[in-house]
């Protein structure tokens, strides 16, 4: 629940520029999350919203925790374009990953 | 200078990198501005993607490998007490059958019935009451003990079920937070439960109190101080 998180748990740094952009790209967020291939998604998933270890995740997927590593990072780099296209095109953002 | 690799980043983000991995990357971020502001965006992104997560609930297949991994580490725990039973009976030491179990032991099990009921619709609720009091008669003769739950500032109790729980009958309740479950588990043992708090056990944060000769374990996703100050305070009201 967006609004019902509390502000121990959530990792943003206070900097205002970030809340909003955080609020303006919620909806993006799980657009693109939804949009990820769906071995990615379940790695990112379990890690950032479940809270599981690399060694859980691999456990529950089934395959090896290097393999989990990598999905994840993989499936954020992905993110992080497409958020960045995102932002860009609405003049919101400073860019992503180069 | 060479920067340090993407996924040594992410990986960095959730905290698994090995001790002489974290320093490599830490004494990279002193130096480079860009891995920098790629790391705080990491984080960043880390947050939305939780925050944005109702949109998403596990699908069905996920659900289905997921209680079927705790499920498992469940059969093997069950195994090792019931091989240290037979141990037992037959005269041989009796090993660790009447002691407390091992923090560690009773942290997972208690984080993964968590998990277990809280995402198998299968085994739902054997109660369903916002009344605390309602719950607290309901358990009547179905546990050893009478239950008294505490009010959690903030949280709406939801309802309940009888759990086994280390060859005893506990009332596991639950709460609603916000729209995240709490899970509270009560048992008159309070030599098998203990006392503290203990986060990150696989993902989640686990609160142990004794009170009125009952013990509390609450398992949430809340950060440890935030989940302690919660039940502690909760359980000072209780008369």
């Amino acid at each position: 629940m967006r609004a019902g998180r509390s502000p121990g748990c959530s990792a943003s740094s206070g900097n205002l520029e970030e809340e909003l952009l955080r609020g303006v790209l919620s909806d993006e967020v799980a657009r693109a999350v939804a949009a990820l291939p769906e071995e990615w998604r379940t790695c990112v998933l379990l890690c950032d919203v479940e809270g599981l270890s690399y060694q859980d995740i691999a456990e529950v997927v089934g395959c090896p925790p290097g393999t989990v590593r990598s999905r994840i990072a993989r499936a954020r780099a992905r993110l992080m374009e497409s958020l960045a296209r995102y932002a860009a095109e609405r003049g919101i953002g400073r860019g992503g990953r180069q | 200078m060479t920067c340090v690799a993407f996924e040594m980043l992410s990986a960095g983000v959730d905290g698994v990198l090995s001790e002489h991995e974290s320093h490599g990357v830490q004494a990279h971020l002193a130096t480079c501005e860009r891995c920098r502001a790629l790391r705080a965006e990491l984080v960043l992104l880390k947050a939305s993607v939780r925050d944005g997560a109702p949109a998403h609930p596990p699908s069905e297949a996920l659900k289905a490998r997921l209680v079927a991994s705790v499920v498992r580490r469940r059969r093997l725990q069950s195994s090792a007490i019931w091989v240290a039973a037979a141990a037992a009976v037959a005269g041989v030491i009796a090993l660790g059958v009447g002691r407390p179990w091992r923090a560690n032991d009773l942290l997972a099990q208690l984080v993964g019935d968590h998990v277990l009921i809280t995402l198998n619709e299968a085994k739902p609720l054997e109660v369903r009451d916002r009344d605390a009091s309602a719950i607290e008669r309901w358990f009547g003769g179905k546990v050893d003990f009478a239950l008294r739950l505490p009010r959690l500032d903030g949280a709406n109790v939801v309802g309940g079920r009888v759990c086994n729980f280390a060859g005893r009958r506990v009332a596991l309740t639950f709460y609603d937070l916000q729209g995240k479950r709490m899970s509270l588990f009560v048992t008159d043992r309070e030599d098998q439960v203990g006392e503290g708090c203990s986060e990150g056990v696989r993902g989640f944060t686990v609160c142990r109190e004794p009170a009125h000769g009952l013990a509390y374990a609450l398992v949430t996703d809340l950060p440890a101080a935030e989940a302690q100050q919660l039940l502690r305070t909760g359980l000072e009201q209780l008369h």
